[in-house]
């Protein structure tokens, strides 16, 4: 009788999966839905932490310029070195002026990093209207509250 | 007895199958998990559009100078950040300066005002914002917010009300 007893014990290792199953699905649902729901169009370069704003206008289709402290780049391609930039007297800065024109458009999206410089702004803003850009975004991060 | 045997012993195969059933589901899942979180975005982006004036024969179309910001309007808001505040004016005319804090432009005391300035003025949505050439980007998106709009502006907490989002960017001169 005891004997029985003990192997039944042993015989059943009971571990009961389905309340983690049902943890991972809704887990995976939700990561699913928040997934696709926000379609990123930005890609953002590792070294640029942009400004947080209370802005809520969802980004657009446009050309993007990164402005980090080391370098420029548009729509991921290098184009400038800032300090080089920030040192030169000339407020349009021509090798952006020949990408931007090169690629067209007439809508910008800048995604500045939160430590530059305003003249270093001025100067992207000013060679984008000079490019014959109409519309200059700021990209920032929104503020969940 | 020995049917007793044979059920068990069917049991017991289904059980394992039912078993590895559920870990292949859990090894599903917990590779899918981490692949999930790490595309997942926590921070939403968005954009804050910048109010150009058109081209015209200006060379520095962007930026506007101090003192000639549109003569056409009537209520001509411009907002001055400066070394030791921010300094708001309707053209020539000083209207109020708010000291720094801590360095950082007062986001809090700028939002009173301009909440104020838009009652005075409610058809006006033109402000100018200039900059010294060393004003931080971070600066800058901190002013432009709260010359924007302002959270929970008309009672409700939730809705922002909208205060002067025509924004347009200079240089201090």
């Amino acid at each position: 009788m005891v004997r029985r007893m003990k192997r039944r014990k042993v015989e059943i290792p009971y571990l009961n999966l389905i309340s983690l199953m049902d943890m991972f699905t809704i887990l995976v649902i939700f990561l699913l839905f928040q997934a696709s729901s926000g379609e990123e169009m930005i890609s953002i370069a590792k070294d640029v932490i942009l400004p947080i704003s209370t802005a809520s206008q969802p980004p657009r289709r446009a050309l993007t310029v990164t402005v980090t402290p080391n370098e420029i780049l548009v729509d991921g391609t290098r184009v400038a070195e800032t300090p080089a930039v920030l040192q030169e007297k000339e407020v349009v800065i021509s090798s952006l002026r020949t990408r931007i024109s090169a690629a067209g458009g007439k809508k910008v999206t800048i995604l500045g990093d939160r430590t530059i410089p305003f003249a270093l702004l001025k100067k992207v803003m000013v060679t984008c209207t000079e490019s014959g850009i109409e519309q200059i975004s700021l990209a920032v991060l929104s503020r969940e509250t | 007895m020995h049917r007793g045997v044979f059920k068990r012993k069917k049991a017991a195969r289904a059980e394992a199958s039912l078993l590895s059933f559920k870990l292949g589901y859990i090894n599903l899942m917990i590779t899918l998990v981490p692949f999930l979180l790490s595309i997942a975005v926590f921070s939403r982006l968005a954009v804050l559009d910048l109010h150009l004036p058109k081209l015209g024969d200006d060379s520095e179309s962007v930026a506007l100078q101090g003192a000639n910001a549109p003569a056409a309007a009537p209520f001509a808001l411009t907002v001055a950040i400066e070394e030791e505040g921010v300094s708001v004016s309707n053209g020539p005319d000083r209207i109020a300066s708010i000291r720094h804090q801590e360095g950082k432009p007062d986001a809090a005391a700028l939002s009173t005002l301009m909440q104020k300035l838009k009652k005075e003025h409610p058809d006006t949505k033109e402000v100018v914002i200039l900059s010294r050439a060393k004003t931080l980007y971070a600066d800058l998106v901190s002013v432009m917010d709260a010359c924007r709009s302002v959270k929970g502006g008309g009672g409700d907490p939730k809705s922002a009300q909208s205060l002067f989002p025509d924004v347009s960017l200079g240089e201090v001169s």
